[in-house]
């Protein structure tokens, strides 16, 4: 078991190297770039500060975006030294934006925003604790209903109870969450005035965001729970359970439970990423001042530095999460072993 | 983490009765052929958009309607690009619309005759004046608030917000306490075409374009429309921008599935025939990809890009979905191509690549089929979320899920406007989502959990 979480852990460092290679070469080649809309006599120096002016990959040594160009021309009345240049000389592959930026990472920092004076960690941490707290809510009503309510159905098969729950659960995954959230306000917020429409200045208010991007998934694993009931009370080690005379409740809890959450267990992972992406709108529905709406903000304003920082950060967390799924996998199915 | 079970031999030796067979217990399932009644009707309403925008709704897509407010389901607008005449006689003969006898119609004149008619509609008992009851079960096209004495444009954003309405708030403008509205009274509330638009409507005939029109010019003007669901924000007719949107939603849907489909399809039985150390890299490589937080890097794309191009929607949601096609396909593979009729086609020396086309994925399409049919929802969903975060489809294209975020922006003043797009995709996703079920129950009745 420790060789195989090693073994993950070193892939993991290449997964979220690639990850950061791509997002930084996507960047790199849009259009346009966080120092454009200065005033020209910031601009350059915005470039200089952002190191834009260095070549972005060794192989790549092109500088595609626009100002730097003039900045070059302009440079030579000021004071700013700009450069190097399209060609990379020997001994200055370090100087490339890339490996700056992996350089700053490694040192354990995420980088400076381009665009304020606040540096990537910090600007993300203001969003951190409503986007973790929305998401853990989500996550605890999608566990603690959906488990139960496949596992209702599974036991009541083909009988009301099954076909009332299971006809929710797919209204539940066929309702966009950008459409849930404002019918939930209109009902909650503006007409019985339950909950705040905007905003999240208690705890309360946060239960009406949490069942928006919760009940997707609520949905989805009851679905998913009830099938994988049904696949393993037809196996013989149940029959041998109920042969022996056990009590159903401990039929269902001790042996079959363990197997129904397989197929849970192996959809965490996914879940997971779909639920910060969902987070998004979530957060931008109810008006709060998460990471994701931070995401959004700093993709169009082209703040590379806090985009970067924050598809690091959730590509981290779901490379660990995946490693956590796989070892729940194997306590769970003793048939499944990672050798 | 291969899907494959032994059994899927005995499947395969039902041969050509399975697709008769699967097809039987679809009919039997009413929820799933509910969902294809429903997947049905909306395809057909978005090829027929331009049909049903020029007999049905009668408005176009972007055809605007300035006004302050959108306005509520079963308000009237007059249609600019669709539009059919009103008859020359009667209250439309060239004598009453032309109201000061001088012998040409003009703007001011043409906006009072439509008030006149709209007028005339909300009169039911045709007593020339409006009575509380009348009143309240007309939906009134609302004028903008400036052209209006204060206590009247309280009345008019009373009826905006859908707000329980008071006796005497209506009758603020019941300037004779008779509890009736006259024309005279009524004014401008009963407002259908602004200045502007009867300036349009006007230039329709107006061949020598000097603003007047002769008896000679004169052939009627277009009869004002129904907004059978209302109208947006810029007084577009909102069925016909959901008509609109059925379009392009279902075409994402359908494409991004189709791209999604070559990808996958392709991945995965490769990895499954060629096997052993390319197979595990491969499926390496999507256990890695189906962590990743894919939508992020769509987002990333999609923003600092800024075309905004359907293609790239098309490829970038395709690109996200192709994973679980890929590892079914792989399982379906990996136990086909042990089968003798494979070994067969290699004996007599067919290729790797025509033994995986011709032979592996067809005999592999039950268990694809059924995934697509589960994947179309799925991206239609990614279509609408892009679109909601205002990173997908762009105007004057719009689609469900452009609408809805429309509509969330609107929602206090006229909720159907998110209603009516939300409706729209639940309903959809549902129905597919049924027939996706229903499909797989029928093709794979080993899947089917009873």
């Amino acid at each position: 078991m420790t060789r195989f979480i090693l073994r993950r852990l070193v892939s993991s460092i290449f997964v979220i190297l690639i990850i950061i290679t791509a997002s930084l070469w996507i960047t790199r080649q849009a259009p346009s770039n966080p120092c454009l809309k200065e005033r020209e006599s910031n601009t350059c120096a915005c470039v200089k500060e952002n190191s834009l002016d260095l070549p972005v990959f060794p192989i790549y040594t092109e500088i595609p975006i626009s100002p730097v160009a003039e900045c070059q021309m302009w440079e030579k009345s000021s004071g700013f030294e700009l450069g190097p240049v399209n060609v990379l000389g020997p001994g200055q592959w370090g100087e490339t934006q890339y490996f700056t930026y992996v350089g700053t990472l490694a040192s354990g920092s995420l980088g400076q925003s381009m665009k304020t004076d606040l540096s990537v960690w910090e600007t993300l941490s203001a969003g951190i604790p409503f986007t973790f707290q929305l998401g853990l809510q989500a996550l605890f009503i999608a566990l603690l209903i959906g488990i139960p309510a496949g596992l209702v159905a599974g036991l009541k098969q083909n009988q009301i109870q099954d076909y009332s729950l299971m006809t929710v659960a797919m209204l539940g995954v066929s309702i966009p969450n950008f459409v849930l959230g404002p019918v939930l306000i209109m009902l909650f917020s503006l007409e019985l005035g339950w909950f705040a429409a905007v905003g999240w200045d208690s705890w309360w208010d946060s239960v009406l965001p949490s069942i928006t991007l919760g009940l997707y998934y609520t949905a989805y694993i009851a679905r998913l729970t009830r099938g994988g009931m049904l696949e393993i009370v037809r196996q013989d080690f149940i029959r041998t359970a109920r042969a022996k005379g056990l009590a159903e409740q401990v039929v269902v809890v001790r042996h079959a439970l363990k197997g129904a959450l397989l197929p849970v267990v192996s959809y965490m992972g996914p879940a997971i990423a779909a639920m910060l992406t969902g987070s998004v709108v979530v957060e931008e529905i109810f008006g709060l001042p998460g990471v994701g709406k931070e995401f959004v903000r700093s993709a169009l304003n082209r703040d590379y530095n806090v985009v970067l920082g924050t598809v690091i950060m959730y590509s981290s967390i779901l490379v660990i999460l995946n490693m956590v799924v796989d070892v729940v996998y194997t306590w769970l199915d003793p048939r499944v072993s990672y050798d | 983490m291969s899907d494959s079970k032994p059994e899927e031999g005995t499947q395969l030796e039902q041969g050509t009765s399975l697709w008769i067979d699967a097809l039987r217990r679809l009919r039997k399932n009413y929820a799933a052929m509910a969902g294809a009644a429903v997947v049905l009707f909306m395809g057909f309403i978005a090829i027929g958009y331009e049909v049903l925008s020029a007999s049905v709704t009668h408005f176009t897509l972007d055809e605007q309607h300035p006004f302050v407010a959108p306005k509520p389901p079963g308000a009237r607008s007059v249609p600019i690009v669709h539009y059919d005449l009103m008859s020359t006689t009667g209250e439309w003969a060239f004598e009453k619309v032309d109201a000061n006898g001088d012998g040409v119609i003009t703007d001011r004149e043409v906006q009072q005759a439509y008030w006149r008619q709209e007028f005339r509609t909300l009169d039911e008992d045709s007593d020339g004046s409006l009575s509380y009851g009348e009143y309240v079960r007309a939906p009134l096209s609302l004028p903008p608030p400036s052209e209006f004495s204060t206590d009247c444009n309280k009345w008019a954003m009373v009826r905006v917000s859908l707000a329980p309405i008071e006796n005497q708030d209506i009758f603020l403008c019941d300037a004779g306490d008779d509890g009736r509205i006259s024309f005279e009274e009524a004014g401008k509330l009963v407002e259908v075409i602004t200045i502007g638009e009867a300036r349009s409507v006007m230039a329709l005939k107006d061949a020598n374009e000097d603003g007047e029109l002769t008896p000679q010019e004169y052939g009627g003007f277009p009869a004002p429309r129904v907004n059978l669901i209302g109208t947006d924000q810029l007084g577009r007719d909102l069925l016909t921008r959901l008509i609109y949107g059925a379009r392009i939603s279902l075409a994402v849907g359908l494409i991004a599935t189709l791209v999604s489909f070559l990808i996958g399809v392709t991945w995965g039985a490769t990895a499954g025939f060629v096997g052993g150390k390319v197979d595990n890299l491969m499926m390496r490589i999507v256990d890695i990809m189906y962590g990743l937080p894919f939508m992020f890097l769509v987002i990333l794309l999609i923003s600092v890009f800024q075309t905004r191009s359907l293609f790239l929607l098309f490829m970038a949601l395709g690109a996200i979905q192709w994973l679980t096609m890929a590892r079914i396909v792989r399982g379906q593979v990996i136990s086909l191509k042990k089968q003798e009729f494979v070994e067969a086609a290699r004996c007599i020396g067919t290729p790797s690549a025509a033994i995986i086309f011709r032979h592996l994925i067809p005999n592999a399409l039950g268990p694809i089929i059924v995934y697509s049919t589960l994947t179309v929802p799925a991206v239609m969903l990614e279509e609408a979320f892009l679109s909601f975060l205002g990173l997908g489809v762009q105007a004057p294209l719009t689609s469900w899920g452009a609408l809805a975020s429309e509509g969330r922006q609107n929602m206090e003043a006229a909720p159907w406007m998110i209603i009516a797009p939300g409706l729209a995709l639940a309903v959809t996703l549902l129905s597919m989502n049924f027939l996706g079920d229903g499909l797989r129950d029928a093709l794979d009745p080993q899947l089917r959990k009873d």
